[in-house]
């Protein structure tokens, strides 16, 4: 058995809402049933065999062949197996994952990881606004898992996140970690804006800095713990990989005491 | 008196309404949008976007959305200006725009004295500005201005919570004492107003608003009074809110209604970023709007100033609601619809009655298509 790739054969002129063509959602169906999925998003009702050519024959491989920023909700509720994009995604890659793997080698939309649950999120380019995030009226972002992102995340990166673990390179958008729960975030480079406002708990390692901070937030100067590199070779050895951090000291903000104000940043001494 | 127009040219009504039918059924993704118009408008203009698969959303919803964001995320304790009028013993005016936006309810509050509540009636009412112009007058009551730069607002409301409840925090824009004073003088409140702008502070600053409200409720009574620029997007989303079940930026193409408040924005759609490849506007309403964003797309314009559309496809004159005929309207001062009936009736169709026109000639062919 090979794996089944969806070769992209023309740009979408809608968005396309790919939840459907997940591993559990193709077991069992034969090539012109997979054909006749819908996956358009207007009144014309477009299906899988209009902009792809599929190949293959084992569903816990997905491979798509070119993407697009309007390839949406890539991978949802996936609860095992693989999905490589070779490409972009569109909007809600891989929201509420709950095990197994998605890499994008492009870039990925807004909500891309909202309301994971588990499971291992790679986007090697950039990831949109609210990385991890809720939707509107959801209470929680991402719940576990992990999300790697090779170059910049938008706004407002790991918004409500309540558990897991967000590593991104580059630099991050305006209000990283809002209204945290718990959780970990490490960014590579400059956070832009006040990245924690109103954060209850959880950890934001900014190994670039910050643009600026919440005067609720309150120094508490160098830090040299342990944690910091027990983290490091923990990520190193797992599914996050090397860390811009080594476990040297580190500057400590604890906030945001506009709320609960449990929450840690930690800073490049 | 030429009441429709095919690319600018003076056409029959029916002929108009053969062209616009024909354009919408063509288009691959319509989008339906402006709204400036009544409550049945919009109930014909959200009928019309379900039977054609449109996109909807009201021109003018930026200035609505950072506070329908943070009131669904973690709800707020709502006033209506009314009982804020006769309860609030102290109010606290956050930001610059509440004066340009809400200035009649500036006035009502400090032209008025409390006269409800053990703790709070009969005393002359107290007003604390957060923002840099202080306020024009207090009335009979006592006023204190703290001058504030507009982005620092959310950080010190921040300050203010955490002084509430104890917690540490820094320095601030303003001064530890300001702050000290702001917190002193809505926990010493009998029920405190806190009236601002929620586009102004964004959705995050209008959720630290509503939880600053939130934590003085656990000691002492206080409630918001947010303002906005459109109160006409706000009964427009509420309409949206109970026929679709989303407060506007809704997509009828797969039938049912799906939101996204990014992809669906009327910015985004109208630019041609968006999916979008044609735009039905309304905007019928006899005082000026906002203004939204600019349409880079082919358009039907139902407009109650045909002078003012350009290069549409198609164009309908119909009459200003509330001005040329009776028309129903949210009213932010009433938190509720009210009735407003017409100034002299007019021979002009309505806004309504052009959207249903055009529903009645695409559903069956719509349906058959679909």
């Amino acid at each position: 058995m090979t794996g089944m790739t969806f070769l992209k054969t023309q740009e979408p002129e809608e968005r396309l809402d790919l939840s459907a063509l997940v591993p559990a959602r193709l077991k069992g169906l034969s090539s012109a049933e997979i054909a006749r999925i819908a996956i358009g998003t207007s009144r014309r009702g477009v299906v899988v065999g209009d902009v792809f050519a599929v190949s293959g024959d084992d569903p816990s491989v997905l491979r798509f062949a070119g993407g697009s920023p309007r390839f949406d909700r890539i991978g949802e509720a996936m609860a095992g197996g693989e999905i490589t994009v070779e490409g972009d995604a569109g909007a809600r890659l891989g929201r509420m994952l709950k095990a197994g793997r998605i890499t994008v080698t492009g870039s990925a939309g807004m909500h891309a990881g909202s309301a994971m649950e588990g499971g291992v999120l790679r986007i090697g380019g950039d990831a949109g606004d609210f990385l991890g995030g809720p939707l509107a009226g959801e209470t929680m972002g991402l719940k576990g898992g992990t999300i790697v992102v090779g170059g910049r995340a938008g706004e407002r990166a790991g918004d409500r996140m309540r558990r897991g673990v967000i590593c991104v390179a580059g630099e991050a958008g305006d209000g990283l970690g809002s209204r945290m729960i718990a959780g970990t975030i490490v960014v590579g480079r400059r956070a832009a804006g006040t990245p924690g406002r109103m954060m209850k708990r959880g950890t934001l390692i900014l190994c670039g800095g910050a643009e600026r901070f919440a005067p609720t937030f309150v120094d508490n100067g160098p830090a040299d713990i342990l944690i910091l590199k027990v983290m490091a070779s923990a990520f190193a050895q797992g599914e996050v990989g090397e860390v811009p951090f080594d476990g040297a000291p580190m500057r400590r903000l604890g906030g945001d005491t506009a709320v609960l104000g449990l929450g840690e940043i930690f800073l490049p001494l | 008196m030429d009441r429709a127009w095919i690319d600018g040219r003076p056409a029959a009504e029916a002929d108009a309404l053969a062209a616009a039918a024909e354009l919408l059924e063509r288009s691959r993704q319509p989008f339906v949008g402006g709204l400036r118009t009544d409550v049945s408008g919009i109930r014909a203009a959200l009928g019309l976007a379900r039977r054609i698969g449109a996109i909807v959303d009201h021109g003018e919803s930026d200035a609505i959305y950072p506070l329908l964001t943070a009131l669904r995320d973690g709800g707020a304790f709502l006033g209506a200006p009314a009982e804020m009028k006769r309860r609030a013993d102290r109010v606290l005016v956050l930001g610059d725009e509440v004066a340009k936006v809400a200035p009649d309810l500036l006035a009502m509050l400090t032209e008025t004295e409390p006269d409800l509540g053990v703790r709070t009636r009969g005393d002359a009412r107290e007003f604390r500005s957060l923002c840099r112009a202080p306020l024009d007058s207090a009335g009979r009551g006592r006023a204190e201005h703290v001058d504030c730069a507009p982005e620092d607002i959310v950080d010190v409301v921040g300050l203010v919570r955490a002084k509430l409840s104890g917690r540490r925090a820094g320095e601030g824009a303003v001064g530890g004492d300001a702050v000290a004073g702001l917190a002193e003088f809505l926990k010493g409140a009998g029920f405190a107003a806190v009236v601002f702008a929620p586009a102004e502070l964004g959705a995050l600053g209008t959720e630290q608003v509503f939880g600053l409200v939130s934590d003085l409720n656990e000691t002492t009574r206080a409630s918001t009074l947010p303002v906005s620029a459109s109160t006409n997007a706000m009964g427009a989303a509420l309409q949206g809110a109970w026929t679709s079940g989303f407060p506007l930026r809704v997509g009828f193409g797969r039938g049912a209604a799906e939101h996204d408040a990014a992809l669906f924005s009327a910015r985004r759609q109208l630019s041609g970023d968006g999916e979008a490849d044609l735009a039905l506007i309304v905007d019928a309403l006899a005082e000026p709007g906002a203004g939204g964003p600019p349409c880079a797309l082919p358009q039907i314009a139902v407009t109650s100033e045909p002078g003012a559309v350009e290069g549409a496809r198609v164009t309908f004159a119909v009459g200003a609601a509330g001005c040329d005929h009776d028309a129903v309207f949210y009213d932010a001062r009433f938190g509720s619809f009210v009735g407003r009936p017409a100034d002299a009736k007019s021979e002009l169709p309505t806004a309504a009655a052009i959207l249903d026109a055009l529903a009645d000639r695409l559903g069956g062919r719509v349906a058959d298509a679909a």
